[in-house]
């Protein structure tokens, strides 16, 4: 919770500071891509101590407000990228659709038995051939998300020879005629194993947010299950909402 | 195509889930001892209990010293497109909901909330600082800021007892219409780390969202802190075009 309006002129001046440098991203003083002054020239500026300019830029760096670049200094980071709950379509479509330029590099594209957990999500036996892809999302070149997809291998059964750089896993289900029509969504924060961690570049610690989105056909059958792990700092979701009468 | 072999971990995490949904574990079941499962599954004892852990993290599971694990309370499921009050949603869910009101007063739009409310400057709102607990375990702390025009006299609302939304439908025609929420990760500042009972820094849930009504426009803003081991975001979408949908979660 941003607690701006509760900061006044008895709070500790690292968190006065912090409000002043997010006001001044948010009215535009500090622009998206350009650095802010240094540590020394905003303690010099402000006649505060270094420590405490410090914590006021790592709590807006933790907030992925701000970025710091070992030897080029601290950077204003650009609007979040949203992603809409509620289009059925996948990771591409989305950012396309917000002009940004998005690439997909694949990690593992293999066939496996669903054993119990994903036969359980799935709702098919614990011996039904699964295709599983596990492919990074780059948005600039900087990954995004890093997405687990499941599918029923006899709905998709020439998967292993589409180049999934290519084809999204959308346009392969249209291929042969797969329309998924709705979709369980949920979302939840977790933490990556180190090694999911250093593909995504954030710290196995830190806090991701895992979408888990089961697509099922006209007919009630589950289609897909995808997992989708996406850095805090990058991307927030938003949904719109609708009284219905 | 690629050989492909799970990490060890990955292998662990995968069986437990696997175990939890074939068994219908449920809350306060216990699972069985380690040791167990990790010659069934031959699997190390420190595989297993990393894959532990990180559902203990997740708010899956729960450790009691010396007695083994167990499964955790189900989360509170907040459907993002439902409007139905949270103390409405947890009844559902067989939970109860409890609100605190930790503050509650008039004050002067800042240019922020004035550009939000398209208000003038210093124009009078309320905010109204609430926590929210499932179970009498803190799950949720919101922040509500309503233009004080639309709601005069709501200080004297019972606001521990009643939903704000029953409130501002019942008592002043305000009717929570449609809307929009951004959800995104922020860390716990050691005020919302002592209210909501977790260290300093852990990860929360950050929901901002906007309620509007017809004529009046946007009646509340509100921005929330909650705790992703308690509480988990649903949502079903639908694609256009289809005929009637169907909403049973």
């Amino acid at each position: 919770m941003r607690h701006e309006d509760a900061i006044g002129p008895n709070s500790p001046l690292y968190l006065q500071l912090r409000e002043l440098i997010r006001g001044k991203i948010e009215n535009g003083e500090y622009l998206p891509g350009t650095a802010i002054p240094s540590v020394g020239a905003l303690a010099e500026t402000y006649g505060i101590h270094r420590l405490s300019v410090r914590s006021a830029v790592s709590a807006l760096i933790g907030e992925g407000l701000l970025k710091a670049v070992q030897g080029k200094g601290i950077f204003v980071v650009g609007d979040k990228l949203e992603q809409e709950l509620e289009s059925v379509g996948g990771f591409r479509q989305n950012m396309v659709a917000q002009g940004k330029k998005a690439e997909t590099r694949v990690l593992v594209k293999t066939l496996r038995p669903a054993g119990a957990a994903y036969g359980a999500l799935l709702g098919v036996p614990a011996d039904t051939a699964l295709y599983f892809i596990k492919q990074v999302c780059s948005v600039g070149g900087e990954p995004v998300s890093l997405e687990e997809i499941y599918l029923p291998a006899e709905l998709v059964p020439n998967l292993d020879k589409v180049d999934l750089g290519v084809f999204s896993i959308l346009e392969i289900q249209d291929f042969y005629g797969i329309i998924p029509v709705r979709g369980e969504q949920s979302l939840e924060i977790t933490q990556l194993n180190p090694a999911d961690a250093r593909q995504l570049g954030v710290e196995p610690g830190r806090g991701v947010l895992r979408l888990q989105c089961v697509s099922y056909d006209g007919g009630g059958r589950a289609v897909e299950l995808t997992r989708t792990y996406t850095r805090g700092d990058r991307c927030t979701f938003s949904v719109h909402f609708q009284r219905e009468y | 195509m690629q050989e492909y072999r799970a990490r060890p971990r990955e292998r662990a995490e995968e069986l437990l889930e696997g175990y939890l949904l074939e068994h219908r574990l449920k809350p306060g079941d216990r699972l069985p001892p380690e040791r167990e499962l990790s010659q069934l599954w031959g699997l190390s004892r420190s595989t297993l209990r990393t894959a532990i852990a990180h559902m203990e993290q997740d708010g899956l599971l729960y450790s009691r010293e010396g007695s083994g694990n167990y499964i955790a309370a189900p989360k509170y499921n907040r459907d993002l497109r439902g409007l139905l009050s949270m103390s409405q949603a947890a009844a559902a869910q067989g939970l109860r909901v409890e609100t605190r009101l930790l503050d509650i007063k008039r004050m002067e739009c800042g240019k922020d909330l004035a550009r939000r409310f398209g208000r003038m400057l210093g124009a009078p709102v309320y905010k109204v600082a609430r926590l929210r607990c499932v179970d009498a375990a803190p799950l949720m702390l919101e922040t509500a800021f309503i233009p004080a025009e639309l709601a005069e006299g709501l200080e004297y609302k019972e606001l521990e007892r009643r939903s704000l939304f029953s409130v501002l439908e019942e008592d002043y025609g305000l009717v929570p219409e449609q809307g929009d929420e951004k959800v995104g990760i922020t860390y716990a500042t050691a005020g919302e780390a002592e209210l909501m009972g977790v260290a300093e820094e852990s990860p929360l849930f950050w929901i901002v969202s906007q309620t509007y009504d017809r004529q009046a426009g946007l009646i509340e803003y509100c921005r929330a802190v909650a705790r992703p081991d308690r509480m988990r975001l649903t949502t079903v979408l639908e694609r256009q075009g289809e005929e009637e949908d169907i909403h049973e979660t």
